[in-house]
C-alpha cells in the first residue's frame, strides 16, 4: 500500500515537472534581462500592518461572531497598532481589552469558540503565549478529536513570533517548529502583506484552531497588493505554498521575514550567475512539501532558511521529508539548513545580528551545497 | 520602563529590609537596588550592554540583578516571580529563619495566575514573605477598572 502511494507521488512529481510554457513567459524573460519591474494595474503599496487591520476590519463586518480580544488591543489600538480604529468602529462588544491573563483570555476565547463565536485571540508576542499553551494545545488543538468532531474551536491565535530587534531572550522566541509539531492546529507564517490579508481572512473563516505567527519587524515594511488582493473577498489558501521567485539552480525554503533574506540573498547570486528558486512556505502546518519537492526536483539542491533554533526546527522537518519522498532521488547534494543560532537571543546588537541567519549565512549555504 | 513617581516606595520598602533579604522584581523597582548601593555605572552599562555590562550584553535594558545585593536579575514575564519568591521563600526557610523575600509586582500582573497560585502557596507552605503591590492605576493604557472589580488587588 505504501509503495503504490509512493509510486503515485513520483507519477505526480514527474507531471508538475513537464515543462508547460506560459504566455508570461517572454515577458518574465524581458524582465529579468532588462530589469524591468511592472507593476499589475491598479497596485498599490501596503504595509503588512495596514493589510493585517483590513483583514480584521473586513472579517468583522462579514460576520458578527467574529470578535477581537487580547491586551491593549481596544482604546490603544493595539500594542503594535493592528487593531487601528477597530474599537471605535465596532465597539466593546467586538473589541475586548483584557486584563494581565494569557491563560485566562486564551481559555475564555476557546470557551467562546466551543459555544459558536470565532474569537480572534492576540498575544502581544507569542512568547506569552507560553502561559496559555494548555489552552491553545491541550484544548484548542485537541478538543475536534477528542470530540469526534462534534465540538469544533474555531479560533484564531495571532500575534508578533520570533525576533524583533533588540528585545532578549524572552522575546525573540521562534515558534513555527512548537505549534507545527501539534496535530489539529494550524499553523500559517505569512511574509508579505498580500499573505498577511489573505492568510488571516482564511485563517478567520476557517472551522479549526489556526495559530498566525506575524513578525513585528515585518509590519511597517510595504509591499505592493494588487487589486485582486485589496478586495473584500481576497484569501489566501492554507497549506499552499507560494513560488516567490523561479530559478534553476538551487531551491531556497523559508518562511516569514527570512524569505525576504532569500530574496536578497537571490538578487547577490543572480550577479554571480547562480539562480535560485524562492519559496514562501506561507502555512507551517499543514506544510505544502509537494511545492518543495517540485522544485528540488527541478534544481537538485536543496537550502532551508529560518529565524528559529536548530533542532526539531521547520527546517529539520523539511528535510525528513524531502529524504523521505520522491525527490530525494533528485538531490546531487545534503540539503543544508540555515537557522538562527543555538542560544537564547542576546540582547546586545553585535551578538543579537549574529544570532539569526543573515543574507551572506544564505549565500554561504548556497556556495556550499554547490561546491562552488 | 521608568521609575517616576514611585521612587518612594522603592526606597521605602528597601530601608525596611535587612540587607540578606532577598528581592524578587518586576521591572520597576530601580530604586531599592540603588538604595542597596548597585552603582549608576552598573545601572547605565546593563542598559547600554557594553563591554562593563555584567550581563555581557545578554539582557534588554532595565533587566538588571546582583547577586551579591540579593537582587534576583529581572525577568521579562509578567508575575512568573511571585512563584518563584514563594519558592525560595520556602527554600529559605529551610535554611535560614532570620531571612524574609520581597516581592514586587505591578496591579497588571496580578491578574496573571501566577499571582494567584504564588498567593496560595505562601499561604498553605507558610513561607516567609512579603507581597508588594505598586498599583499605580494603568497597565500600559489599561485603568484598573478595567483590570479588577475588587476594591483592590
Amino acid at each position: 500500500m505504501a509503495a503504490a502511494a509512493a509510486a503515485l507521488r513520483h507519477l505526480a512529481l514527474r507531471a508538475r515537472l513537464a515543462p508547460s510554457p506560459t504566455a508570461g513567459a517572454p515577458l518574465q524573460r524581458l524582465q529579468q534581462r532588462r530589469g524591468l519591474r511592472l507593476s499589475a494595474p491598479a497596485a498599490i503599496q501596503v504595509t503588512v500592518r495596514d493589510a493585517l487591520n483590513q483583514a480584521l476590519d473586513e472579517e468583522l463586518e462579514r460576520d458578527e461572531r467574529v470578535f477581537l480580544l487580547g491586551e491593549e488591543v481596544a482604546q490603544y489600538d493595539g500594542a503594535y497598532k493592528i487593531s487601528r480604529g477597530l474599537w471605535k468602529k465596532y465597539g466593546d462588544k467586538r473589541v475586548i481589552d483584557t486584563p494581565i491573563s494569557e491563560m485566562g483570555f486564551a481559555g475564555i476565547a476557546v470557551g467562546a469558540a466551543m459555544a459558536g463565536l470565532r474569537p480572534v485571540c492576540e498575544f502581544m508576542t507569542f512568547n506569552f503565549s507560553m502561559q496559555a499553551i494548555d489552552q491553545v494545545i491541550n484544548s484548542a488543538a485537541k478538543t475536534c478529536y477528542m470530540s469526534a468532531g462534534s465540538i469544533p474551536v474555531p479560533v484564531v491565535f495571532r500575534g508578533p513570533n520570533g525576533a524583533a530587534a533588540g528585545v532578549g531572550a524572552q522575546h525573540s522566541q521562534c515558534f513555527a517548529a512548537w505549534y507545527g509539531h501539534c496535530p489539529g492546529l494550524k499553523v500559517v507564517s505569512p511574509w508579505s502583506s498580500e499573505d498577511a490579508k489573505g492568510l488571516l481572512k482564511a485563517a478567520i473563516r476557517d472551522d479549526n484552531p489556526v495559530v498566525m505567527l506575524e513578525s513585528e519587524l515585518l509590519y511597517s515594511v510595504p509591499f505592493e497588493m494588487s487589486e485582486q488582493a485589496q478586495s473584500k473577498e481576497f484569501v489566501v489558501p492554507i497549506g499552499k505554498a507560494k513560488i516567490e521567485k523561479p530559478g534553476t539552480h538551487v531551491t531556497l525554503v523559508a518562511h516569514s521575514r527570512p524569505v525576504g533574506h532569500c530574496m536578497e540573498a537571490a538578487a547577490v547570486l543572480s550577479k554571480e550567475g547562480v539562480e535560485c528558486e524562492v519559496i514562501n512556505l506561507r502555512t507551517i502546518r499543514p506544510m505544502d512539501i509537494e511545492t518543495v519537492e517540485a522544485s528540488v526536483a527541478k534544481t537538485n539542491h536543496l537550502v532551508t532558511v529560518e529565524g528559529g533554533w536548530p533542532q526539531f526546527g521547520v527546517g529539520a522537518e523539511i528535510c525528513a521529508r524531502i529524504m523521505e519522498g520522491p525527490a530525494f532521488n533528485y538531490l546531487d547534494a545534503p540539503a543544508v539548513r540555515v537557522t538562527g543560532a543555538d542560544v537564547p537571543m542576546p540582547y546586545a546588537k553585535i551578538l543579537e545580528d549574529n544570532s539569526l541567519p543573515q543574507v551572506k549565512d544564505i549565500v554561504f549555504a548556497v556556495k556550499k551545497t554547490l561546491n562552488i | 520602563m521608568t521609575n517616576y513617581g514611585e521612587e518612594g516606595t522603592h526606597v521605602g520598602s528597601a530601608a525596611a529590609l535587612d540587607a540578606a533579604d532577598l528581592v524578587f522584581g518586576q521591572y520597576r523597582e530601580a530604586g531599592v537596588l540603588l538604595y542597596r548601593g548597585y552603582p549608576l555605572e552598573l545601572f547605565m552599562a546593563q542598559c547600554y550592554g557594553n563591554a562593563r555590562d555584567p550581563g555581557k550584553g545578554r539582557q534588554m535594558p532595565v533587566h538588571y540583578g546582583c547577586p551579591q545585593r540579593h537582587f534576583v536579575t529581572i525577568s521579562s514575564p509578567l508575575a512568573t516571580q511571585i512563584p518563584q519568591a514563594v519558592g525560595a521563600a520556602y527554600a529559605i526557610k529551610r535554611a535560614d529563619a532570620s531571612r524574609a523575600v520581597v516581592c514586587y509586582f505591578g496591579e497588571g500582573a496580578a491578574s496573571e495566575g501566577d499571582a494567584h497560585a504564588g498567593f496560595n502557596f505562601a499561604a498553605t507552605l507558610e513561607c516567609p514573605i512579603v507581597f508588594f503591590c505598586r498599583n499605580n492605576g494603568y497597565a500600559i493604557s489599561t485603568p484598573t477598572s478595567e483590570q479588577y472589580r475588587g476594591d483592590g488587588i
